[in-house]
């Protein structure tokens, strides 16, 4: 079972954590101020776009581990069984490529998303630990309440968690939301037909609490440096198919759709205002 | 015929003390428990000169006329009733073992004395019990309550406890060896006792007869030289072991802690809260202890015996946790316990509930070895328990930890963080991978459990490509699975492949990078050429085929060459 939630769980309304984070930082529009929002951020998910995708998923959870391999904390894995035997057990040369050095790493196999969850929680409270959390197929387990203990666990500790589901979507306490997809090989000039290059994917930020949402990037994993080269893709096609208009050429904060400060900056948006 | 000491078979203890069970018949009675068998009934064996009695129903009755050693002739013309069992000397001694995992309850340290007997070392836990004597008590009467008839002896050393449990009369059996006046000088006990009581081999034995030398205390005093010289060397040995002159070193059944904290209670803990409440009590006992020695367990080991009903032997559970860091706190302890209790709770709920509790803190084998090579500072308490504080060993558990490269408070939240981790999760589960020089990728890998570990991790020897292609995937298949191969061409990737009900239209390929399987593990595998191939949407897959298109055609064994996905890239 899990622990008893920390008290602060127990609030009434969200915006009262929220608002205690003033001044409230509005990321870029670059790839390189999202991720970094991203490093930086307490909880973040991640999760492929299809099934097929999870190898790309987790190159990019990969690459979030190691975006900060000089932390002071551990650096923890944690995977469900069921994920181990659908994607298959880290191969230790693969990892290396992405920056993430097996000696550093501490894996933990969980063999049920829920263990997995606690671990997650417990590798939370060792302060300025960095940690991976594969949970799969969760389903309807994975809630707001869930993810918010996260948050709040690694807010107080000063710790930090990226939560690799499957099926990425539904409520969620994460600061940041990535969908990723594999993305084909760049037609750069002829004579490279029959050779891969460097790791390639699609970059969606669907949810972003601190700046702009729906972004989409095309990435390159640059092995030598050990970071991501972005490209901008314009346009966003999911907006536009789900909502019928495009995105919102303003940066505005993602916070919620039907709160009050949404409300306000939106009409100040309406009003041709610039956003306090 | 003297009524042998066949059916009770002696249960012995001493300080040094043991207990003796004649498994045979109890066992063959047991199993025939439901049948009310008034005929008595005896376990013969093949010995000697052909099949003689090993032992007899104690229901027999002294007077029977029977005694083990007799020919199962004699046996049956004196008592022509007589049921017969054939000795099976794998069980008696699986019921040996079994009591002797039930006397643990009584002492942490039980070793096992022959085909019958156990000798347990009260040494620190009497008084647990009420004293020796009501411990004594306590254990024949909960051996009797199980079926077993023993004898029991306490006494300072383990071979006059073995004299007493064997050969003494009831009397010396109750001796209270802790007031040196009713237990004066061992001597004084074992007198009386014949010279057999002594564990001498069958020649001094008869010699001994031979020259009318019966009693014990008739050599007491015999001039040593020429008794030497007569009876051998190893006689005199015997003789000095049960006066307690020298030493007597015995091997436990397992291993005892040295370090350890024991609770009993009247009544069985039924609820997890009782139980809960009882092993925070033994936490903070052996936490008083350990802080007192100025040491910490690499290993804790909780016993939870439950209650003896007679018919319904309850089942004794044991917690083992290996631990990464050495520990030293109670509150730890308790949450390391807890959560293992707690992720468990189907196994620890009982009918019965748990009478005594036994918490064991077990050194780490590499600290035990450094501390007996260690200087003068390691006294004899503190052996095998890794200490805390300075010294190039303490920080062994903590230093070394990986995950981690930073101040040792790190270290030490690191470390608390793999033992709770382990504990819930299960040992094994919580680790790292390091990797192997092979060939065969599916051995590169090696998985290490995080606690336990006999030496700090080195860093993995990979050697990345100097052009910084990425040859090998991110995850790896343990088993390749097998795809569905639609258009196979004789040299070069597949234009598409189904797996797992998918089907993927393949864009790019590089390869072959052809392994050959390691013959001498694997003499039926084939040759592998294996690609790294991307699908139209750009997932990359490692792929293999096993055999060759231009393999001969003939011969055993050799079919179409199959296709296999052994791992993803990213």
């Amino acid at each position: 079972m899990l622990n008893p939630v920390p008290r602060s769980a127990h609030r009434p309304d969200m915006h009262s954590a929220l608002s205690s984070a003033a001044p409230f930082p509005i990321t870029g529009r670059t790839f390189d101020a999202c991720f970094a929002a991203a490093l930086a951020a307490p909880l973040t998910e991640a999760g492929p776009e299809a099934p097929a995708d999870r190898a790309a998923a987790l190159g990019f959870a990969l690459a979030w581990l190691s975006g900060a391999m000089d932390a002071k904390g551990p650096r923890v894995w944690i995977v469900t069984e069921a994920a181990f035997s659908e994607d298959g057990v880290p191969f230790a040369e693969g990892l290396w490529q992405f920056g993430v050095r097996l000696d550093q790493i501490i894996l933990a196999r969980a063999p049920k998303a829920k263990d997995a969850l606690w671990a997650a929680e417990q590798a939370l409270g060792v302060p300025g630990a960095r940690i991976l959390c594969e949970v799969g197929a969760f389903g309807a387990g994975l809630d707001l309440a869930v993810t918010r203990r996260l948050l709040l666990r690694a807010e107080d500790r000063g710790s930090a968690c990226l939560l690799l589901r499957t099926p990425c979507g539904g409520p969620s306490a994460a600061w940041t939301r990535w969908g990723l997809r594999a993305a084909p090989m760049a037609e750069k000039g002829s004579g490279t037909d029959h050779e891969l290059g460097p790791p390639c994917a699609l970059a969606r930020l669907t949810h972003n609490r601190r700046g702009p949402g729906n972004l989409v990037w095309r990435l390159e994993w640059n092995a030598h440096e050990r970071c991501f080269s972005a490209e901008n893709i314009p346009g966003n096609p999911r907006a536009g198919e789900n909502t019928g208009h495009s995105a919102l050429d303003v940066t505005m904060a993602a916070f919620s759709a039907h709160g009050p400060v949404a409300a306000q900056r939106a009409g100040a948006a309406r009003a041709g205002k610039a956003p306090p | 015929m003297p009524p042998e000491p066949e059916k009770p078979r002696p249960e012995r203890a001493g300080t040094e003390r043991a207990g003796t069970e004649r498994a045979g018949t109890e066992r063959a009675r047991t199993e025939r428990a439901g049948t009310e068998q008034p005929a008595p009934f005896a376990v013969y064996a093949k010995s000697a000169n052909g099949f003689r009695i090993a032992a007899i129903d104690r229901h027999a009755g002294p007077n029977c006329g029977l005694s083990s050693g007799m020919s199962v002739a004699d046996a049956r013309a004196i008592r022509p009733d007589l049921v017969l069992f054939e000795a099976d000397e794998a069980a008696d001694r699986a019921v040996l073992a079994g009591l002797a995992a039930w006397c643990e309850r009584f002492s942490p340290f039980v070793a096992l004395d022959g085909r019958d007997g156990l000798f347990l070392d009260l040494t620190g836990v009497a008084h647990l019990f009420g004293g020796e004597g009501a411990l004594r008590r306590d254990l024949l009467s909960r051996l009797n309550a199980r079926g077993f008839k023993a004898r029991a002896a306490i006494a300072p050393c383990p071979g006059a406890a073995w004299a007493l449990a064997r050969f003494g009369d009831e009397e010396a059996l109750q001796h209270d060896i802790r007031n040196p006046d009713a237990f004066p000088d061992p001597a004084m006990i074992l007198a009386p006792l014949p010279v057999a009581a002594l564990r001498l081999a069958p020649a001094p034995a008869a010699l001994l007869r031979r020259l009318g030398l019966t009693r014990i205390g008739q050599i007491f005093n015999a001039p040593r030289a020429p008794l030497a010289a007569r009876a051998g060397q190893a006689a005199l040995h015997r003789l000095d072991q049960a006066m307690g002159r020298v030493p007597e070193p015995l091997t436990p059944f397992r291993p005892p802690p040295p370090c350890f904290a024991l609770r009993r209670y009247a009544d069985p803990l039924m609820t997890t809260g009782a139980l809960f409440h009882a092993i925070d009590g033994l936490c903070a006992d052996l936490a008083t202890d350990l802080a007192a020695r100025n040491a910490g367990a690499m290993r804790l080991e909780l016993t939870l015996f439950p209650p003896d009903h007679p018919g319904h032997p309850g089942r004794t559970r044991r917690v083992s946790l290996r631990l990464a860091r050495p520990e030293y706190r109670a509150s730890a302890m308790m949450r390391l316990l807890g959560e293992y209790i707690r992720a468990r709770a189907d196994e620890f709920s009982t009918e019965t509930g748990f009478e005594t509790l036994r918490l064991d803190a077990i050194p780490d084998r590499r600290e035990m070895r450094q501390m007996a090579l260690g200087t003068g500072e390691s006294s004899p308490d503190t052996r095998g328990i890794a200490r805390i504080n300075s010294g190039p060993d303490s920080g062994a558990g903590a230093a070394g930890f990986i995950g981690f490269t930073g101040d040792p408070d790190g270290a030490e939240a690191a470390g608390d963080l793999v033992n709770l981790l382990t504990a819930r999760l299960g040992a094994g589960r919580v680790g790292r991978l390091s990797v192997c020089a092979v060939h065969a990728p599916e051995r590169v890998n090696h998985w290490a459990p995080e606690t336990g570990r006999n030496s700090a991790p080195g860093a993995p020897s990979i050697a990345p490509p100097a052009d910084g292609v990425m040859r090998r995937p991110l995850t790896l298949f343990p088993r390749p699975l097998p795809i569905e191969v639609m258009a196979a061409l004789p040299d070069g990737p597949p234009a598409h492949f189904r797996w797992r009900r998918v089907l993927y239209r393949i864009a790019r390929a590089e390869g072959p990078e052809r392994i050959t399987p390691f013959w001498l593990r694997a003499p039926d595998s084939r040759t592998r050429d294996y690609y790294r191939i991307e699908d139209k949407e750009g997932r990359r897959f490692w792929v293999f085929r096993e055999g060759r298109y231009d393999a001969p055609a003939s011969g055993p064994g050799t079919t179409a060459p199959k296709w296999f996905v052994h791992g993803l890239f990213a």
